[in-house]
């Protein structure tokens, strides 16, 4: 039987969030297939970030909200679920810092991925928003991953994608990241900072 | 230093076609005793030394009458031959044909556009498919629009329109090229032993010349098939002086898919078009001066709209590519053995993505646009130095406009407007300067070679990358035995194109080499042997090659269109390729049946340090067997048959050979807090590697019928009505395109695996008339 190893790190607590801005607003976007336009309401959020120039510091930032659900019920019409839980929300960012990762917003609706290679300035501000229907209040998670934490997830976002074969074959299959030899899995670390964020507000941290 | 003695004369000249006056490419022309030959260039001259004064002229070309004439010569001779259109009586022995031990190439195959269209169609004839059947080519799977040369990719081909580079050359799904039959004459791929005079890819070069329009009177042509209409007009504009050709096509499926849709969906409608417009002025100033005007445009449009009137919403997606290309000539004989070529380019490749929408009083519009602009000037020497000794040279400088992806959006609400513009600073300029030289020179009758240097300087970004390239081919005819040919070919290739996903089809970006992803390489050795048979009634051959390629990239795997980052870091780099193979030809060009049989075995992959873990891996379109037979039978004289199979090996793909549990980071949380990175498990899938498996062998058969019918019109005129009919995938084989599992929707049914299948069996029906 062949050995399975494995090297991961833990990541040091380099960078942290000192003041996140949230703004009620929206965004346009084209609906494929009719060249329709919508106007989605969102909550616009910038988040300052104070990072540790003598290190790599990877990052990542999502959103979880509280709503109600949909269900699909057998004759195909939506109705609502009466039970609320808690999302992911919806992300999207025109953020260089963010864009550079090669992600886009194609991907990483639900987790956005930056490193600090990216940042220009100290502290650095990153800007995203979120789909939000209704303001009320949400959690925002600032993470800090290992290299390898930071690779896994971001070959998770390609790998889910790219399971379903493109017609046109543009994409092909990506397998997920691994760094377990003789095996397949992942042996890595992370931490995150959780913060309550209240639509059109602004949160500054020593 | 080279002396001539005074017994020797130059013979020089066009070689025409006698009723349309058209200059013939490739035609043979022979000088006897002496037994020297020369073959027409693009603009169909000849230069030939005779060694005594009273010789016998000939000159043969496929689908002429062979023509034969003495010649008494007191000094060197302007002389233009005039072939007769028709086939050669069987019993005529065709001496003036050089036969293919005697000609220098090797990696090369000639079509005619007549042959084009004689084969089977899908749709259309045309001119990429017919390639596709010959060896060491391939057309990837049913829907793909590719070509791939000798295991390289389709941005390694350069495909050159009257002497223009042209970049986008198949329309959506590959169904027809952008290359419309009836405006070419003659069509020569290279896949190895490249002359010096070509460069710029890696993998083929594809030089297609347009006929210049019938010189004595007006003719035309129109056709009507199932998914196109075209138009042709030709004739002279001062005869035997000046002539012209436009040429027209559009296809239909719009005309029927916007009402179509917009019955289906109220609101909504698509609808999808390409077209192609070819034109063409050729002008003889006197005896050694002609001028050429070529243009071409064509473009493809898929768009999307909606429509509410009774609320004022309007909107559109429209999406738009294709080229333009426009080339100016001047074609100069010096004297009897020195003649030139200058022209003045212009290429253009673009593709647009235009969202609109408007409801009330705000109106917004979202512009992506990408594309290349070529605008340059080269000069082609030829010069016949002595009767066995031809230098070639010459040299141009490109200026190259990259936009690699601009978005524009304008938003105008309540009468004010605001514009965003992102991405017009990555517009990357390039200068592409280059010289060659090529002796074709053959020092004894059973050997010659062609020693050739390209010397390429490619200009970007402050950065210069130098490239010198050698070529060399030579050739050993063995007389009865046939000939044993050579070649060598170093090849720089300082453009990418890449394919990105994120719109509703592939959009093809093409993008320079920049300081830090340099331009690919490529070295390739070849070997041949060639034979002609039964008197030069078939011609084998059969090549060895071997090629390798380094600096390759591609894009990494998912990575959308629309993205912010510099596009080299979209990319996977300093990738390498080999390729391998073995091609049988053997072709028979005259009679009344003719056709080929060709036979590819190759082997093709590539390496990249960041996929498959670092390990090679199969190219995608690696094919280890292809076979294709073509059959054309002239049944009567108004009736003819074509029939090809194909069978190819499987293509190598991806698929998950087992799935395991795998950390998921996102999902469902039932608090904030509770679990604080949700990292629930889902299912991963395992793929064993990069593209390793093969999928089910390719077969198909294809058939068409060509009916004739010539009668007079109201004029007296001839006139030719043509129904063509076609069959395709005859016996409708379920080709593979891809592999895929899916448990139908159904979460606790078993997953399966299926198969996407290409193309069924197609019929097709075209009517065209010459007049």
């Amino acid at each position: 039987m062949e050995k399975v190893s494995a090297t991961g790190s833990i990541p040091l607590n380099s960078s942290v969030v000192t003041e996140i801005e949230s703004k009620a607003g929206h965004k346009t976007e084209a609906v494929m297939g009719t060249g329709e336009e919508a106007r989605i309401p969102v909550q616009n959020l910038k988040v300052k970030i104070l990072h540790n120039p003598q290190e790599s510091d990877y990052m990542g930032l999502s959103i979880v909200r509280y709503a109600l659900t949909y269900h699909q019920v057998n004759d195909s019409i939506f109705v609502v679920e009466n039970k609320s839980k808690f999302y992911y929300g919806y992300l999207n960012s025109d953020d260089p810092a963010i864009l550079s990762e090669g992600l886009g917003n194609f991907y990483t609706y639900q987790m956005l991925l930056f490193r600090d290679i990216n940042f220009t300035e100290q502290p650095a501000t990153v800007r995203f928003n979120v789909e939000k229907e209704k303001p009320s209040k949400f959690w925002l998670r600032f993470f800090n991953f290992s290299p390898e934490a930071f690779q896994y997830v971001k070959s998770w976002f390609i790998h889910e994608y790219t399971q379903d074969y493109d017609f046109w074959e543009v994409y092909e299959p990506q397998p997920l990241y691994s760094n377990i030899e003789n095996g397949y899995g992942i042996f890595a670390g992370y931490s995150m900072q959780l913060y309550e964020v209240y639509p059109d507000s602004t949160l500054t941290f020593e | 230093m080279l002396s001539y003695s005074q017994q020797k004369y130059t013979i020089n000249g066009l070689v025409r076609d006698k009723s349309t006056g058209e200059p013939l490419i490739g035609a043979n022309v022979l000088v006897s005793p002496g037994g020297f030959g020369s073959g027409t260039d693009a603009y169909g001259f000849y230069s030939i030394v005779a060694v005594q004064s009273s010789v016998m002229l000939k000159a043969s070309h496929v689908g002429y009458k062979p023509f034969q004439q003495t010649l008494n010569l007191t000094g060197n001779l302007r002389f233009d031959i005039l072939l007769e259109p028709g086939l050669e009586l069987a019993e005529v022995e065709v001496t003036a044909t050089r036969r293919v031990e005697e000609r220098l190439e090797l990696g090369m195959t000639e079509i005619t556009a007549a042959q084009v269209k004689q084969l089977p169609m899908l749709g259309e004839p045309d001119v990429l498919k017919a390639m596709q059947l010959l060896p060491g080519v391939q057309g990837g799977a049913d829907g793909r629009s590719g070509l791939y040369v000798r295991g390289g990719s389709p941005d390694q081909n350069l495909f050159m329109l009257d002497g223009t580079p042209i970049y986008y050359v198949n329309h959506l799904g590959g169904f027809v090229s952008v290359f419309h039959p009836d405006i070419l004459k003659n069509i020569k791929l290279f896949k190895g032993g490249f002359p010096a005079r070509f460069g710029g890819r890696l993998s083929s070069v594809v030089d297609l010349r347009m006929k210049e329009g019938n010189k004595k009177e007006f003719q035309g042509s129109y056709g009507i098939g199932l998914i196109s209409g075209d138009v042709t007009l030709e004739g002279p504009m001062k005869t035997d002086k000046t002539s012209f050709i436009v040429s027209a096509r559009r296809v239909w499926a719009d005309l029927l898919l916007r009402p179509a849709t917009k019955i289906a969906f109220q609101h909504a409608s698509m609808g999808y078009n390409f077209y192609d417009f070819f034109g063409k002025i050729s002008h003889e100033a006197d005896a050694r001066n002609r001028f050429y005007f070529s243009l071409y445009g064509g473009d493809d449009r898929l768009g999307f709209f909606f429509n509410i009137r009774e609320d004022k919403i309007r909107s559109n997606a429209r999406y738009i590519w294709g080229n333009v290309l426009s080339t100016l000539r001047w074609n100069h004989i010096h004297n009897a053995r020195l003649n030139s070529d200058v022209t003045l380019l212009y290429t253009r490749y673009r593709y647009i993505n235009d969202l609109f929408f408007k409801e009330k009083d705000i109106k917004g519009n979202n512009l992506y646009s990408t594309g290349v602009n070529d605008f340059g000037l080269k000069a082609d020497y030829n010069w016949r130095l002595a009767k066995n000794y031809t230098a070639r040279f010459g040299g141009g400088v490109s200026g190259n406009w990259f936009v690699p992806g601009k978005i524009c959006n304008t938003v105008t609400q309540n009468g004010e407007k605001t514009t965003e513009t992102i991405g017009a600073q990555n517009r990357t300029n390039a200068l592409n300067t280059y010289v060659y030289a090529e002796n074709e020179f053959a020092p004894f009758k059973w050997f010659s070679f062609n020693a050739g240097m390209r010397l390429v300087n490619f200009r970007v970004g402050g950065k210069n990358y130098f490239s010198a390239e050698p070529r060399f081919l030579s050739a050993f005819n063995l007389g009865k035995t046939g000939a044993i040919k050579f070649g060598y070919t170093h090849m720089m290739q300082p453009v990418h194109m890449l394919t990105f996903s994120g719109t509703a089809f592939p959009t093809d970006i093409w993008l320079p080499s920049t300081p830090e992803i340099p331009p690919g390489l490529a070295t390739q050795f070849s070997v041949g042997y060639s034979k002609s048979l039964d008197n030069g009634a078939y011609e084998l051959s059969l090549e060895l090659y071997k090629k390798e390629m380094k600096q390759l990239v591609d894009v990494k795997g998912g990575v959308p269109l629309v993205n912010t980052l510099p596009w080299e870091q979209n990319v996977e780099k300093n990738g390498t390729g080999k390729s391998e193979g073995l091609e049988l030809f053997l072709q028979k060009k005259q009679g009344s049946t003719t056709g080929w049989i060709s036979y590819t075995w190759s082997k093709a992959d590539r390496l990249f340090q960041n996929l498959n873990n670092g390990k090679p891996y199969p190219f995608k379109y690696d094919r280890r067997h292809d076979f294709s037979i073509v059959f054309n039978r002239e049944l009567s004289r108004n009736l003819d048959f074509s029939a090809t199979w194909i069978y190819g090996s499987g293509y190598p793909t991806t698929l998950y050979n087992g799935v395991y549990q795998a950390i998921q980071p996102k999902g469902f949380i039932e608090s904030p807090t509770d679990i604080p990175f949700d990292m629930g498990y889902h299912e991963a899938a395992l793929y064993p590697g990069k593209n390793w498996l093969r999928m089910r062998d390719y077969h198909r058969l294809d058939l068409g019928f060509n009916f004739r019918k010539e009668r007079k019109n109201k004029k007296g005129k001839n006139q030719e009505r043509i129904w063509t009919f076609g069959v395709y995938n005859a016996y409708n084989r379920q080709n593979a395109v891809f592999y895929y599992f899916s448990n139908n929707g159904q979460s606790d049914a078993p997953v399966k695996l299926y198969q996407q299948s290409g193309f069924p069996i197609i019929p097709s029906i075209k009517y065209s008339v010459k007049f």
